[in-house]
């Protein structure tokens, strides 16, 4: 009887609540105050993207609900075959790039040719806390296309190849939309 | 190359580091006879580097968690008022606590047993069993101590916000619930009676923070339960 209780025995945690591995254990086992701890440790980072890429603080937060969302529904999937900021990272680049194609769907929107005066012709988020800086206007101002591939690949780091994978454009159209956004943004803020 | 300056593609492969070695040596060799294009390549350099230098987090401005809360209790509530888990297993809240309830049944088992059949040193020589614990087992107990009052902490607390949401439980979940800490608390009393007896037992002190642990796994269902209610 020993054996079998040894073996379906935890093993002993360290700092339960606080250690991160295991923060998604619990939540993973629908403890609600585990998710919580990870919403507090991910949230600013998830919010970062969905801002720069929907360039909308509005949108923004109905974004990072999302992914949250998303990610309570899908934790079962976490393997830990990677950390857990970076799984929950593409989850979120994921939610982003399917809102993009539902809205496009919805309105019948049409990307347009990347043309130098569209970078008037976008809403820049006013007066949101932390961007201050011109950089940040800037890349706000680009045509959506443009503006995500952007933002995963110069700010958030991917890959074009993994751009590519995440968002179904070909790998060359990436880099053209990439070189591209990159001379408008040195347009602009000369 | 185009005309007399880098391309638009190269300059930035360039930058991107992703030049076969003959197209950069030849970009090398213009770079360093053309002002023009050292200076788009500085440009570019600088953006790179800033667009690279933005903070990574943002805060969102405002908690974000009652929407993505109440949009779980939803999603839990369209599945007939049963919890699902992520796995695609559907548990109602009461088969939850009994599945628990079911394993620390086992564990009391296991305590009961391992009193009625007394502390067994017979592997040891028997100088070792009349000698004073090791060091080691010392410090072992010392753990065992640190981490009780750590599990000990971590149940008052999560008892009491459960008694204060304890009203969002239905009556049959919240007995149950009672049941399964009374059989809890037995379990864990018996087994801390023989720890008195035999300290440096590691298989006893295991037991009971084993114990605890499930203890605590119930009260988080509970309460996680109580609040998706």
């Amino acid at each position: 009887m020993i054996w079998i209780i040894l073996s379906i025995a935890t093993p002993l945690p360290e700092r339960a609540i606080r250690d991160s591995d295991e923060l998604v254990h619990r939540a993973q086992h629908g403890d609600i105050r585990a998710f919580d701890r990870l919403y507090l440790e991910h949230v600013d980072r998830v919010y970062a993207t969905c801002l720069r890429i929907s360039a909308d603080p509005v949108r923004a937060r109905e974004l990072t609900q999302d992914v949250f969302v998303r990610a309570w529904e899908k934790l079962g999937s976490f393997r830990g075959e990677s950390l857990f900021s970076s799984w929950l990272h593409r989850l979120a680049v994921n939610v982003i790039i399917e809102d993009q194609r539902a809205r496009t769907r919805a309105t019948r929107r049409i990307e347009v040719p990347l043309e130098a005066h569209h970078m008037s012709g976008c809403a820049a988020p006013a007066g949101e806390p932390g961007l201050g800086i011109d950089l940040d206007r800037a890349v706000a101002k680009l045509p959506e296309g443009a503006r995500t591939v952007l933002v995963l690949h110069a700010i958030e780091g991917y890959r074009y190849e993994e751009i590519a994978e995440m968002t179904g454009v070909a790998l060359g159209t990436v880099k053209a939309q990439i070189h591209r956004a990159r001379k408008l943004l040195k347009e602009a803020l000369r | 190359m185009i005309g007399m300056h880098v391309s638009e593609r190269q300059l930035n492969d360039y930058a991107d580091g992703l030049l076969p070695l003959a197209e950069r040596e030849q970009v090398d060799r213009h770079l360093a006879a053309c002002d023009h294009c050292a200076g788009e390549l500085r440009q570019l350099r600088s953006l790179l580097t800033g667009l690279g230098s933005l903070p990574k987090a943002i805060p969102p401005g405002e908690d974000l968690r009652p929407g993505v809360h109440a949009r779980i209790g939803r999603a839990q509530s369209t599945v007939g008022g049963k919890a699902v888990t992520r796995r695609g297993t559907v548990w109602t809240a009461r088969s939850q606590l009994a599945a628990a309830a079911v394993v620390l049944i086992m564990l009391s088992s296991a305590a009961t047993w391992y009193l009625a059949r007394g502390p067994n040193r017979s592997h040891l020589p028997a100088v070792v069993a009349r000698s004073a614990p090791p060091p080691a087992a010392n410090a072992t107990f010392a753990r065992f101590q640190v981490l009780e009052a750590e599990y000990l902490r971590a149940a008052d607390e999560l008892r009491s916000a459960l008694e204060r949401q304890e009203e969002l439980l239905d009556p049959a979940t919240a007995e149950l619930l009672e049941r399964n800490l009374r059989i809890i608390d037995q379990a864990l009393q018996e087994s801390r009676a023989a720890l008195l007896a035999d300290p440096h037992s590691e298989v006893l002190q295991q037991m009971i923070l084993t114990t605890y642990e499930r203890k605590l796994e119930i009260l988080r269902r509970a309460e996680a339960l109580s609040v998706t209610s």
